[in-house]
């Protein structure tokens, strides 16, 4: 391959560097919110070990990011054909716009999923103290998910729309 | 805040958020004050826990007790417990004052030592007896030194005990000034700030001279000995005056209604500098604002327990109530 026909299809690898930002990225904020979330649950749980399943359910919600960006992965994967074993050829500025469809999870995803983790800590010394509050407890750390959808639907549309 | 150190206490603060559900609410300590006497006060206490298996554990025993779980929860909690140095200081001169007597008396004094010091009154004592008082950490061989010589040389007991008090109040304040901690940094000087206005109106009362004032106060951010000292060489009024211009304005009006009232006063002002810990949740704050919270439950027990065991009324009882923190 000529240097010239490889800067011709080096959208391609611009495209999986956008699956890979917005997997590797959003399921890191997931698993740090989700760890934050898991010792305020572990805390809990050591004392009242009937509080579990709420607790749980907290411990979760973080974990939503992660998916968010494993979907905008599969995604792109999709569109430039490394699902079906078909890669496309891609010019550098159709991978370069893919690229930057991917960025809004990635970074929303990582920054959301570590602060909703902080969030449902909180909310699991709700459940601590009052297990009866359990669906208020809930609200705070979900409206931290309202930003992590957002950014989502900007990168399943970017993706999804950008021509190649 | 660094990202490690926010979160590092989750655990911790949700285990405490949970145990905070177990600390006796005032609605709780009214039906104890209500209850008939004390055998159906230890009743309600075992019920809520207290005591753990060992239900048969007269009150003091009792209170020990709690008082030593609470302790084994903290170390439990925390890998370094350095923070909680301010809340080992009054044991810690509690069994350098009894060892200093204990070494002077040779055995005539029953000393009661408090257990979990480092190092325990027993080998405090056998140092001062070696006279080897650098083998004591920080100031406490400089303490024990001049307490030990002046017990020694004048005999008087008092002045041994305002020596060794002035020392814990100054290492309570110090480890709070140098704490990075908010909580403990609140919760010592206003520990330190109430010690220095209960003894200025214990002075003030009892007409002692501006060299008790400077030999037993500790001055801080808020309260100058000397100034203590200067307006109560006027009288009670004057030291009253002085009070007001302080930030501890309140002490004044409680001191006007009792001395019970002003000593309720002292420790809700405590409560109400850790109450900020309810709404942390990534700090060491809401751990350490806990263990002060159950020292003073603990304390709340005890009064109404022996209020009841002296036949006090309810009224009475109900007046040295304090804060809870819960």
């Amino acid at each position: 391959m000529y240097f010239g026909d490889f800067l011709n299809n080096i959208g391609v690898a611009y495209a999986l560097l956008g699956a890979a930002l917005a997997a590797g990225f959003a399921g890191a904020g997931s698993a740090l919110g989700v760890g934050i979330a898991g010792q305020a649950a572990a805390g809990v749980v050591s004392q009242d070990p009937s509080k579990f399943a709420r607790v749980l359910v907290l411990q979760l919600l973080p974990g939503t990011q992660g998916i968010y960006g494993l979907l905008v992965a599969f995604i792109t994967l999709a569109k430039i054909g490394v699902l079906s074993g078909n890669i496309m050829e891609m010019d550098s500025r159709a991978g370069l716009m893919i690229l930057a469809a991917c960025l809004p999870i990635a970074i929303a995803g990582f920054f959301s999923g570590k602060s909703q983790g902080q969030a449902s800590a909180a909310s699991i010394g709700i459940i601590a103290k009052r297990p009866e509050e359990f669906a208020k407890s809930m609200i705070f750390p979900a409206m931290v998910e309202t930003y992590a959808i957002l950014a989502l639907l900007v990168s399943i549309l970017g993706v999804s729309l950008i021509p190649v | 805040m660094s990202d490690e150190r926010e979160t590092s206490y989750a655990f911790a603060v949700a285990r405490i958020r949970a145990l905070e559900g177990n600390l006796l609410d005032r609605d709780f300590l009214e039906q104890m004050i209500a209850a008939k006497d004390v055998s159906d006060c230890m009743q309600m206490l075992a019920d809520r826990g207290w005591g753990g298996r060992e239900r048969e554990l007269p009150p003091e025993e009792l209170l020990s007790f709690e008082a030593e779980r609470t302790k084994e929860e903290l170390e439990g909690l925390l890998d370094d417990t350095s923070a909680l140095e301010i809340i080992k200081v009054p044991d810690l001169y509690h069994n350098l004052k009894a060892a200093v007597k204990d070494s002077l008396t040779q055995g005539s004094f029953e000393p009661a030592y408090l257990p979990g010091t480092e190092p325990s009154g027993q080998k405090m004592r056998e140092i001062i007896l070696s006279q080897d008082y650098q083998a004591l950490p920080g100031e406490l061989g400089a303490v024990a030194k001049e307490a030990y010589e002046t017990l020694l040389h004048t005999r008087d007991g008092q002045l041994c005990d305002i020596l060794v008090d002035r020392a814990a109040l100054q290492a309570m304040y110090d480890a709070a000034m140098s704490s990075d901690e908010p909580v403990i940094r609140d919760y010592g000087r206003t520990l330190v700030d109430v010690a220095d206005i209960r003894i200025a109106v214990r002075a003030c009362r009892t007409g002692k001279n501006a060299d008790f004032f400077r030999q037993a106060m500790v001055r801080t951010e808020s309260i100058d000995p000397e100034e203590a000292a200067k307006a109560s060489a006027s009288g009670e009024e004057a030291l009253f005056d002085y009070l007001r211009r302080t930030r501890f304005s309140e002490a004044v009006d409680a001191l006007e209604i009792s001395q019970s009232a002003f000593e309720c006063w002292c420790d809700d002002r405590v409560i109400e500098s850790i109450r900020p810990q309810l709404y942390q949740s990534f700090t060491m704050g809401p751990v350490i604002a806990w263990s002060i919270a159950r020292e003073m439950e603990i304390k709340t027990v005890r009064i109404i327990l022996t209020g009841k065991a002296n036949g006090l009324t309810d009224e009475a009882i109900r007046e040295r109530m304090r804060e809870t923190y819960v």
